[in-house]
C-alpha cells in the first residue's frame, strides 16, 4: 500500500484469485453444496461461476470508475467516512472471519487425520508463522509465492482427479434433475457466497496493470468455477450420492481411495501440499487483505503494522467455535451462503452514489 | 526491527526441528494385518487381531511355518473382549508391548453369525470415521468363528500374511468366485437405493467330505466351507455373501457370485464346463468373457412394476472337447454356442431368482431403473426395493466363439 505502481501482472493477479476464491474445495464446503442438489450438485457450481461473473463485472464497472483506488477509498469518496466504514468492516469480516474458520478448519484436520498427538495450538502456530511471514513482505511476496506454487496445486490437483478415474460410476448422474429443479437453483442461489472473495480484486486493483481488472477478475472466476464444478462433480463420480454426503473433507478421501496395486496406495501423503499451499496461501492473501483495509480505514500509508493485528483476530476468531464441525457450518452459515448478496448491495449503493455524485461509473477500463 | 522478528521466527522454526508430538517409529507400532469380529462370550463382542511380527517376514520367517496364536512365526493373534470394535484398540495396548496400529490392516472379517443376527452395518462407522482404516480393506464374511478363522488362516507361499491376504483377494481378477466389492463399494451399495451388496465368503477348510457320491456337480456350485478338497492353505475364498440393509441375508455359489460380477464390469473371464447336447456325460469346455457390459432396459409397467429385459453379450475360446465331436467347424460352431448360452442363461436366472427370493437387488438392476425418474425423490418414492421382488426380468445371452485353441479339428480317438 506503499506505492501505487503496478506490481501485480495479469498472470499473478489471475492466480491470486482464483486460488482464494476456489481454496475452500479443499474444505467441508463441497460436502455443504450437495445437500441441495443431491447428485446434480454439480450443477450448483455453474450457476454460482455465472452469478461471480456478474459479481466481478459489477465490481469493475465500480472500480474502472476511479483508477487508482482501492474498493474502501472508492467507499470513502462516494459514501463518506460513516457509511464507508461499515462497508470495510464488513470486508475486514469477510478476510479475518474467512481466514479464521480456515485456520480453525484445516488445523483441525491435520490433528484429525495426520497429527492426533499434537496440540492443536502447535499445529495453528506452524500455519500462522508461514503466512503472516508471507502477509507482512507484502503483495508482492503473496502473489509470486502464489504463482509458484500454482504450477504444484493445478498439476497436484488434475493428478489427483485422474487417478481416480478407476473408481467413478456413470449411473451417479441419475435422476439427471438430483433434488429436483428449484432445488438445484436454491441450492446455488444460497451459496453465492462461494464467490464472495472476489473482493479481493477490489482490494488488489490499484496494483494490477491498468486496464486489466476484467480480465484478472473474469479469469480467476471462470479458472475458479472449473475447479469447483470438477471438485463437487469428482466426489459424487466417486462415492455417488448420498454417501458423500457423509465426508467432512471429500477432496481428502478422494486421495485416500487411489489403490494403484500393491504399492500405490496411501497417496494422501503425497497431495498433502495441495491442502497446505492452498489454504496457505488463502490465509496469506486474507492477513494482507484484512491488513490492507484497516490501513485504508485507518489512512495510513503502510498496512504493516496491521497484519499482526489481523493475526490476532484471525486467531481469536478460529478459537471461537467450540469444535471443528462448528467451524465448518458457521463458515457455510456466515460466509458461503448470503454474503456475495451483501458485496452486491454494496456495489450497487457505491454505483448509485457515483451516479448520483456525477462521478466514475461511465468510465471505461482506461478510467477515459 | 526486522532482525528481531527473523530472529524470532527462525527461534521458532528451529523448536520444531527438536521433533514433534507424534513423532512414532514403525519399529515401534504392533501393525494390525486383519481384524475378526464374532459375537462375544464375555462382552458384546470378540474381537480378533492378526498383528504382524516384522523381524521374522523380513528375515523370511527363520524357515518356520507363519503361525497362528502361540506365535513363532510371521504373525500371532490376539482375541480380546471388547464392548465395542475401537475399544479393542486401546484394550490392546495393555497386552501388546508395541503402539497398536491399523493402518495397514487388509482384512475386516465378520463371522455368519454376527453378520446374520447384528448386521454389520453398525461397523461401517467406524471404518469411514476413524483415519487409520482405509476404504481399500476388504470385508469378509466366514463360516465359524473370526478368531479360528484368523488365526488357523496360515500362508503357505508368503512369509508377509498381510502380502498373502492382498494376493488371495486379487483372486477376484482371475476367478469368477471371488468378489470385487471392497469395503467402498460394500459401503456405496450399502447406502444407494437401487442396489445392494456383496462381500466374499470365506471359511477354513473342511476336513470332512462335502458330497456323498461323485455325480457331476458344476464347478461353480461350490462355495467356502463346501469346497471338497485336501491340502493348500487353510482358508478358501468362494462365493458371497448378500446384504440388505446392513445385514446379511443369504448366500450365493461360485457362479452366481459371477453372475453378479458380470453385471457391475468386473468379471474378467471365467472357465464354462457345458453338457455336451450330443453326447450326454461329456463336457465342452470353454473360456468365457464378457463382450460388452449386460445392456439392461428397464420400464415401468401399468400395474406399476419394473420390467426388466437383459441382455448379455459373451464370447471366448473351445478349451476342450471331451466327446471329440468336431464342433470347430464354421457350420457346427452355433451348436456349441448354443449349448453355452442355455448352460450361461440357467447361471443367470438361477441367480436373478436368487435376489428376488433375498429381495436383494445385487445385480444393481435399479441403478439403471434410476434412469426412468427425474428427480431424486421420485426415484426414493418409487421404494424400488419394494418393488424388485415382483419384477419381471427376462434375460438373453448372446455367446461367440471367436477361437478354437490349438485344435484345428478334432480326429476321434481310436
Amino acid at each position: 500500500m506503499s506505492h501505487l505502481k503496478p506490481v501485480v501482472g495479469v498472470s499473478e493477479g489471475i492466480t491470486l484469485l482464483f486460488i482464494f476464491i476456489s481454496s475452500k474445495v479443499f474444505l467441508a464446503h463441497v460436502t455443504f453444496i450437495l445437500h441441495d442438489g443431491m447428485n446434480a450438485s454439480w450443477v450448483i457450481p455453474i450457476i454460482n461461476t455465472l452469478i461471480g461473473l456478474l459479481g466481478v463485472l459489477l465490481l469493475v464497472a465500480v472500480l474502472n470508475g476511479h483508477p487508482g483506488k482501492d474498493l474502501v477509498e472508492i467507499g470513502e469518496e462516494l459514501a463518506g467516512p460513516y457509511i464507508n466504514t461499515l462497508f470495510s468492516l464488513f470486508y475486514l469480516a469477510v478476510f479475518v472471519i474467512g481466514a479464521g474458520f480456515t485456520l480453525r478448519f484445516i488445523s483441525e484436520r491435520v490433528v484429525a487425520g495426520f497429527l492426533p498427538d499434537t496440540p492443536i495450538s502447535m499445529v495453528t502456530l506452524s500455519f500462522l508463522v508461514g503466512t503472516v511471514t508471507v502477509a507482512y513482505l507484502g503483495l508482492e511476496a503473496v502473489a509470486r509465492t502464489a504463482r509458484f506454487l500454482v504450477v504444484v496445486l493445478v498439476v497436484s490437483t488434475l493428478a489427483l482427479v485422474l487417478l481416480t478415474i478407476p473408481f467413478w460410476q456413470g449411473h451417479v448422474f441419475y435422476p439427471l434433475l438430483g433434488g429436483g429443479v428449484w432445488e438445484v437453483l436454491r441450492g446455488a442461489l444460497t451459496t453465492t457466497g462461494t464467490y464472495v472473495q472476489i473482493l479481493l480484486l477490489g482490494i488488489i486493483y490499484p496494483f494490477l496493470p491498468q486496464g486489466k481488472a476484467r480480465l484478472v477478475g473474469v479469469w480467476g472466476v471462470l479458472i475458479a468455477g472449473f475447479f469447483f464444478t470438477i471438485m463437487v462433480l469428482v466426489p459424487i463420480l466417486i462415492f455417488s450420492f448420498p454417501t458423500v454426503t457423509e465426508m467432512a473433507l471429500p477432496t481428502f478421501e478422494m486421495a485416500r481411495i487411489i489403490n494403484i496395486g500393491r504399492f500405490g496406495q496411501r497417496m494422501e501423503v503425497v497431495f498433502l501440499p495441495i491442502w497446505v499451499f492452498a489454504n496457505m496461501i488463502f490465509m496469506a492473501v486474507s492477513l494482507y487483505a484484512g491488513a490492507a483495509v484497516l490501513a485504508r480505514l485507518f489512512k495510513l500509508g503502510d498496512y504493516r503494522p496491521f497484519v499482526l493485528a489481523v493475526t490476532v483476530f484471525t486467531t481469536v476468531t478460529a478459537f471461537i467455535p467450540l469444535n471443528s464441525a462448528q467451524a465448518s457450518y458457521w463458515n457455510h452459515a456466515y460466509l458461503s451462503r448470503y454474503s456475495f448478496y451483501a458485496l452486491v448491495l454494496i456495489m450497487l449503493a457505491l454505483l448509485l452514489a457515483a451516479r448520483l455524485r456525477g462521478k466514475g461509473g461511465a468510465k471505461n477500463e482506461k478510467g477515459v | 526491527m526486522k532482525r528481531v522478528f527473523s530472529v524470532v521466527l527462525l527461534l521458532v522454526t528451529v523448536l520444531m526441528l527438536g521433533g514433534c508430538y507424534d513423532y512414532s517409529e514403525p519399529d515401534e507400532k504392533a501393525w494390525i494385518l486383519a481384524l475378526g469380529l464374532d459375537k462375544g462370550r464375555q462382552n458384546v463382542l470378540t474381537v480378533t487381531a492378526v498383528i504382524a511380527i516384522p523381524k521374522a517376514i523380513a528375515g523370511g520367517g527363520g524357515g518356520e511355518p507363519a503361525a497362528g496364536g502361540a506365535g513363532g512365526g510371521t504373525f500371532f493373534t490376539v482375541s480380546m473382549e471388547t464392548p465395542t470394535l475401537l475399544s479393542f484398540l486401546e484394550l490392546l495396548d495393555a497386552v501388546v508391548d508395541r503402539r497398536a496400529d491399523m493402518s495397514q490392516t487388509k482384512w475386516l472379517v465378520f463371522s455368519r453369525e454376527l453378520a446374520e443376527d447384528i448386521g454389520i452395518g453398525k461397523y461401517f462407522g467406524p471404518i469411514t470415521r476413524f483415519p487409520q482404516f482405509r476404504r481399500s480393506v476388504h470385508v469378509i464374511i466366514c463360516e465359524g468363528r473370526a478368531e479360528d478363522f484368523l488365526e488357523q488362516g496360515k500362508p503357505i507361499l508368503e512369509d508377509n500374511v498381510g502380502k498373502y491376504y492382498e494376493l488371495l483377494m486379487r483372486g477376484w481378477r482371475y476367478t469368477e468366485f471371488i468378489p470385487f466389492d471392497t469395503f467402498h463399494f460394500l459401503h456405496l451399495k450399502s447406502n444407494t437405493v437401487g442396489v445392494a451388496p456383496v462381500a466374499p465368503l470365506a471359511a477354513l477348510n473342511r476336513k470332512e467330505p462335502v458330497y456323498e457320491d461323485n455325480t457331476p456337480k458344476p464347478k461353480g456350485a461350490y462355495q467356502a466351507g463346501r469346497l471338497p478338497r485336501r491340502g493348500g492353505g487353510e482358508i478358501e475364498l468362494m462365493g458371497g455373501a448378500a446384504f440388505k440393509e446392513g445385514r446379511m441375508v443369504g448366500t450365493l455359489d461360485g457362479d452366481q457370485v459371477g453372475v453378479q460380477k458380470m453385471f457391475f464390469g468386473t468379471l474378467k473371464r471365467t472357465i464354462l464346463d457345458v453338457p455336451d447336447p450330443e453326447h450326454p456325460g461329456f463336457f465342452i469346455i470353454v473360456d468365457v468373457t464378457p463382450r460388452y457390459n449386460p445392456r439392461v432396459d428397464v420400464r415401468i409397467g401399468e400395474d406399476g412394476l419394473p420390467e426388466i429385459s437383459v441382455e448379455v453379450g459373451l464370447e471366448g475360446t473351445i478349451m476342450s472337447i471331451q466327446s471329440g465331436e468336431e464342433y470347430e467347424t464354421p457350420d457346427r460352431l452355433p451348436v456349441l454356442e448354443q449349448a453355452v448360452e442355455r448352460a450361461y442363461l440357467e447361471d443367470i436366472n438361477r441367480t436373478v431368482a436368487k435376489s428376488q427370493e433375498l429381495g436383494a437387488d445385487f445385480l444393481g438392476l435399479g441403478l439403471h431403473a434410476k434412469k426412468l425418474f427425474h428427480t431424486w425423490p421420485q426415484w426414493v418414492a418409487y421404494d424400488w426395493n419394494a418393488k424388485y421382488p415382483d419384477a419381471t426380468i427376462t434375460v438373453s445371452v448372446d455367446y461367440r466363439v471367436r477361437r478354437v485353441g490349438l485344435i484345428h479339428e478334432t480326429v476321434p480317438l481310436k
